[in-house]
């Protein structure tokens, strides 16, 4: 009997490479596995949340509207993240946010960067919103950088 | 410093026009009204816009994103503008353990706006898709008698909500 943990699990339509993006998505997490690999059906885990991927045909594309937010405890996984997903046919975008190969947006996303935005001190917060809004992938110091007033890494060098 | 502390590493995000808290408000009533509901819905967060966005055209002020949970499962809902719309690409399944279950989300999820479609596959007002799914349909359908597994899948592929009698009745056919 399938059993299922979570109520709502998030459910990927591929074209025909589910199980070839499962086995990838799971080679990035921690605590991850494939638990059912069907011709039409994949399900898979990624930090023991439950995910289904489905070989459904070409009809449906990945839209920016639904990505995967990823929280990263500091910058070494960020890069972790970051490098791996973009790798081999994905795409770099802005504020930390990519395309895999497959399509699928992520956006990786250090903690920091949440909890500098949302900072009492509405200054500081809008420096550090600034400063994310020029990286693509984000540098945890610049933002650090940004909320303590100091200058921008162009003349820091 | 606020606290952002979501429990799940990956958290789904959704791009709204301007509907995020609407939205998240929408689906955190339709969870938490759930009978036998096992863990909270709720809203935990909202940020605002800090300036006026050129990008998203939206004011300083207004809502930027919404941090919410639906029964243990984490979500972001973004403002961000009309440019990015939802398809089936990715899709949320609800997974019922009851056809009162199914029932009720169905029925909710189609409401004022909302679309049917095929398998258990809705649209819900805003265009998200959702898969409103009997546990008991995943446990058939994986079912070592691939017979048994292929009657209920052709029973399932005839419905748009639902159905678990027929599907059982497929199933036990001698």
């Amino acid at each position: 009997m399938a059993t299922l943990k979570q109520k709502i699990s998030p459910f990927l339509w591929f074209d025909n490479q589910a199980s070839e993006a499962a086995t990838f998505y799971c080679s990035l997490f921690n605590n991850s596995k494939v638990t059912q690999d069907t011709p039409m059906v994949v399900t898979f885990e990624l930090e023991g949340q439950k995910f289904l991927a489905l070989n459904g045909g070409p009809q449906f594309k990945f839209t920016e509207a639904l990505s995967l937010f990823v929280d990263c405890e500091d910058q070494k996984e960020v890069d972790h993240f970051w490098y791996k997903l973009i790798a081999d046919g994905g795409e770099e975008s802005m504020c930390g946010w990519l395309k895999d190969k497959y399509g699928l947006s992520w956006q990786i996303i250090p903690r920091t960067l949440m909890e500098l935005m949302g900072d009492k001190d509405r200054a500081k917060a809008q420096r550090v919103m600034q400063a994310m809004m020029s990286m693509r992938k984000i540098d945890v110091q610049q933002l650090k950088d940004a909320y303590n007033g100091q200058v921008q890494s162009q003349t820091k060098n | 410093m606020a606290k952002f502390n979501p429990k799940q590493k990956i958290n789904p995000f959704l791009w709204f026009d301007d509907q995020a808290e609407e939205a998240a408000k929408f689906y955190v009533t339709l969870f938490s009204k759930r009978k036998g509901a096992a863990k909270k819905s709720k809203i935990i967060s909202v940020m605002r816009y800090m300036e006026d966005d050129k990008n998203s055209g939206k004011k300083k002020g207004s809502v930027l994103c919404v941090y919410f949970t639906l029964e243990g499962q984490e979500f972001v809902a973004l403002n961000g503008g009309p440019l990015f719309k939802f398809n089936e690409s990715v899709s949320f399944v609800i997974n019922c353990k009851t056809q009162t279950e199914v029932d009720y989300f169905w029925n909710k999820l189609i409401a004022d706006g909302g679309e049917e479609s095929m398998c258990g596959w809705l649209k819900d007002k805003y265009g998200l898709s959702w898969q409103v799914t009997p546990t008991i349909l995943i446990d058939m359908m994986i079912d070592k008698n691939t017979k048994k597994a292929s009657r209920v899948m052709q029973v399932m592929m005839t419905q748009r909500k639902i159905e678990i009698e027929p599907l059982k009745k497929a199933f036990n056919q001698k």
